[in-house]
């Protein structure tokens, strides 16, 4: 809570602070006189005081009303909810990429750990954080349209259309939790009950799947949950090049257009997800881990 | 040799002939920018200005090739001797979407509309300029009256914003009208997804193309997606691996690789309107001085920017306004011609030093220019290379990129050195738009407030005779080159790619798109 009214305070402050008139951005063309200027500011009520447009803001926001867009006069919350599905099964799908591959690649460079599969799998993690996302995308679609014939460049509908910019971003975080699942696995074989779980005869793959594994998971999870972040701003980019639909397309437009309710609400749309997967990771921490759960418990 | 034509003509005969587009079938047009909105009166974009030609058709039509005024949905008009009304006779037996008749209430609800859109104001009310009202003299005849006389009106009402809408659809639709408008043109549009893509489909009725088109009676597609593909790379990767039939606006330095492609074709277009163009701030200093605005022009070389930025694909801008446009005359090579030696000379006598760095001043001063850039305007690849030829010539460029918007505010304000602006516009009289004192708080991006440019600005667009009017607009050409105002620097050209099985594409006056005559080989 106190961090989605935190946002809501400065992404309040920020665009009214920020140079840059909506009023002038609607009427550049128009050749409109001052009058024209006064009635539209006054119909748009931004010739209220700052405090007021907030007090007014924050009490239609609690009930979802973001107030509507600036340029095309439909309610925020309308434009948002027509677009938000497109970015959530964008986002869901990068994250199932970004854990699998980023599980496989940090698996197998611990388990054969200061080999040529650990530098190789620690290579392709460097070149998936290095590259950006909208080389990664180009890359793609030049591999994989234009040159393989096998997946559409652009567009929304069905599996085909979503694999190429899912993977775009999936691919930039599986290095980062590659690098942790490998990271957290090796200081968790590092552990004196691993020692026992060796001595039991199990093999080097049951011992990591079965005993280290799981607890190394935590921080990954974690990690996972804070790169939703970062995803919700790689959707920027990927949804431009790929021509999706989604938040980052609606973003871009409103910030570019000055569109005041747009940008506040997709901003506190996309920190209250923020917030909800976060708490979602918290909960998830006593599925993996049952002493987190109890110490709760004990301490209610 | 006429022989050899001869024969050749009549052996690609019967292949032409093969090639006939048949009608039916669907394609996907991969679009640069998003849309605003789909209500004519409100929108402030070309995007879309681009779908409106689909689905409306204009008063008068304006023939690309020569900018001549032809009928459209007017078969006829007349001009009062005053310049202050036109009377249009009106085409019968057309109708709308919905089924109602198109008549002259229909053009004054349309105009009036205009006047009072369900937004706030977009270009469509600049474009009827000084409208006072509409008369319906009878069910086929309409007067438009003006409050002083303005003679674009003939070619405004050739344009998309400006086209007859169906009054009983905007009535009842409300707010609503602006995702599912109502027009009389061969396409109809179905739906608009937003920041995805628009679908129109074929008006099975439509059977009153202008003259210029191609074909008679309904649109050879049943089906258009009008997809938004913002990035420049993938339109030509969706036009080469055929998800999109037609891509527009593609980047220069992707034609050489396309022409290659047997399966795609290159289409250019050359806009009527004014080129890619920087305009001095005349009320600033050190712009304020006409003979650091004349160096300026003589630095920079037209041709560079045409072979590093636009690859060959144009060519060096000739005036304020380019080529299409009437009343266009070349004035940029004989008046402002390449010459660093010679800007090195006037600045020289200006009194302008150069300074231990090359930058030259003045008591004092160094000689800065500001240039606010927008982003994604166009320019960004054209202003460091412009900064590089002025720093030889001792003139420092410092450039500054903005959103538009803030842009626009800077402008109006006079706080830039340099602005920058280009059109589409099938008249002259976008002069007006650029230089007019009245434009001080719209554009007018160089400052300009000079009564003798003003007078003839105004004489020019009350003119009723296009002779004597375009030889003014020549006149204007002239003097506002000769002040510095003005850089043309490259003439626009608009880059249009096809699967080699699309037939009859069409550029407008603006080179927009006319997918009327559109169809597939196979």
């Amino acid at each position: 809570m106190p961090v989605i009214v935190g946002v809501s305070v400065v992404v309040f402050s920020i665009v009214h602070l920020l140079p840059g008139d909506p009023v002038l951005a609607i009427l550049s063309g128009a050749n409109a006189t001052p009058e024209q200027e006064r009635e539209l500011r006054a119909q748009l009520r931004l010739d209220d005081p700052l405090p007021v447009q907030y007090l007014r803001f924050v009490t239609r926001a609690v009930v979802g009303d973001f107030g509507r867009s600036i340029f095309t006069r439909r309610p925020v919350i309308q434009e948002i909810a027509e677009q938000l599905p497109s970015t959530l099964e964008l986002a869901a799908t990068a994250i199932v990429i970004a854990s699998l591959v980023g599980l496989a690649l940090g698996l197998l460079a611990a388990v054969w750990h200061n080999t040529w599969i650990d530098r190789a799998a620690m290579l392709v993690a460097l070149g998936g954080v290095s590259m950006p996302s909208f080389w990664l995308g180009l890359l793609l679609i030049f591999v994989f349209s234009l040159q393989l014939g096998w997946l559409p460049a652009t567009g929304q509908g069905g599996v085909s259309r979503l694999l190429l910019p899912a993977a775009t971003i999936g691919l930039n975080y599986s290095a980062v939790i590659a690098r942790l699942v490998r990271s957290s696995l090796l200081e968790v074989l590092g552990n004196g009950y691993i020692e026992t779980a060796r001595a039991k005869g199990l093999s080097e793959w049951g011992v990591t799947l079965k005993h280290a594994l799981g607890n190394a998971l935590i921080p990954v999870t974690t990690i996972i949950g804070v790169q939703l972040g970062n995803l919700l701003a790689g959707t920027i980019i990927v949804e431009t090049v790929f021509s999706r639909r989604g938040m980052g397309r609606l973003a871009v437009t409103a910030v570019l257009d000055k569109d005041y309710p747009l940008i506040q609400g997709v901003v506190l749309v996309s920190a209250l997800g923020y917030v909800l997967t976060n708490l979602l990771v918290d909960l998830s921490y006593s599925a993996l881990d049952p002493r987190i759960r109890h110490r709760e418990a004990a301490q209610a | 040799m006429r022989t050899i034509a001869a024969v050749a003509l009549l052996l690609l005969a019967p292949l032409t002939a093969l090639a006939q587009a048949k009608p039916g079938g669907k394609i996907v047009f991969a679009a640069r920018q998003d849309i605003d909105t789909l209500d004519p009166h409100i929108t402030n974009r070309a995007a879309t200005r681009k779908i409106l030609i689909q689905f409306t058709d204009t008063l008068t039509v304006i023939n690309p090739k020569d900018g001549k005024v032809l009928p459209g949905l007017a078969e006829s008009w007349e001009v009062a001797r005053d310049g202050k009304s036109y009377t249009f006779k009106l085409r019968r037996n057309v109708k709308f979407h919905d089924g109602t008749p198109f008549d002259a209430a229909a053009v004054k609800f349309t105009f009036d509309r205009i006047q009072e859109p369900l937004g706030a104001p977009g270009v469509a009310r600049a474009f009827l300029g000084p409208y006072d009202g509409a008369d319906v003299i009878d069910a086929h005849t309409v007067r438009i009256r003006l409050k002083q006389p303005y003679a674009p009106l003939l070619r405004m009402v050739g344009l998309s914003p400006l086209a007859p809408l169906s009054p009983t659809a905007a009535q009842k639709m409300g707010q609503d009208f602006s995702r599912k408008p109502v027009g009389t043109g061969p396409f109809m549009v179905k739906e608009w997804i937003p920041k995805s893509h628009v679908t129109l489909v074929r008006n099975p009725d439509y059977a009153w193309p202008p003259s210029i088109a191609a074909h008679r009676g309904p649109a050879h597609l049943e089906e258009i997606t009008w997809r938004f593909v913002p990035e420049a790379t993938t339109r030509t990767a969706v036009l080469q691996t055929g998800e999109a039939q037609i891509s527009e606006d593609l980047s220069y330095g992707d034609v050489a690789a396309l022409e290659k492609n047997p399966d795609v074709r290159i289409l250019r277009g050359v806009p009527a309107g004014t080129p890619w163009t920087i305009f001095p701030n005349v009320q600033r200093f050190p712009t304020s001085e006409p003979a650091v605005r004349r160096a300026l022009h003589h630095a920079i070389s037209k041709d560079a920017i045409v072979r590093l930025v636009f690859h060959g694909q144009s060519q060096a801008a000739g005036s304020l306004i380019q080529p299409p446009t009437p009343g266009f005359v070349p004035v940029n090579k004989e008046l402002f011609p390449y010459d660093p030696a010679r800007a090195k000379k006037i600045l020289d006598e200006a009194g302008w030093k150069p300074g231990a760095d090359g930058i030259r001043a003045k008591d004092g001063k160094r000689l800065e220019i500001l240039w606010i850039f927008g982003t994604n305007n166009g320019y960004e690849e054209m202003a460091p290379l412009i900064q590089a030829m002025a720093r030889e010539v001792g003139i420092d460029i410092q450039l500054r990129e903005q959103p538009r918007v803030q842009m626009y505010e800077a402008w109006r304000k006079g706080e830039h050195g340099i602005g920058e602006l280009n059109w589409w516009f099938p008249d002259p009289s976008i002069l007006t738009t650029n230089f007019h004192t009245s434009r001080l708080q719209a554009f007018n991006p160089p400052r300009l407030s000079d009564p003798e440019i003003d007078k003839l600005l105004d004489q020019a667009a009350a003119m009723v005779e296009e002779g004597p009017r375009m030889e003014l607009y020549k006149k204007i050409q002239r003097l506002l080159v000769e002040s510095g105002a003005g850089i043309g620097l490259v003439d626009q050209v608009t880059l249009v790619g096809t699967r080699k099985e699309v037939q009859g594409f069409a550029f407008n006056v603006v080179t927009f798109p006319v997918l009327y005559d559109v169809g597939l080989t196979r």
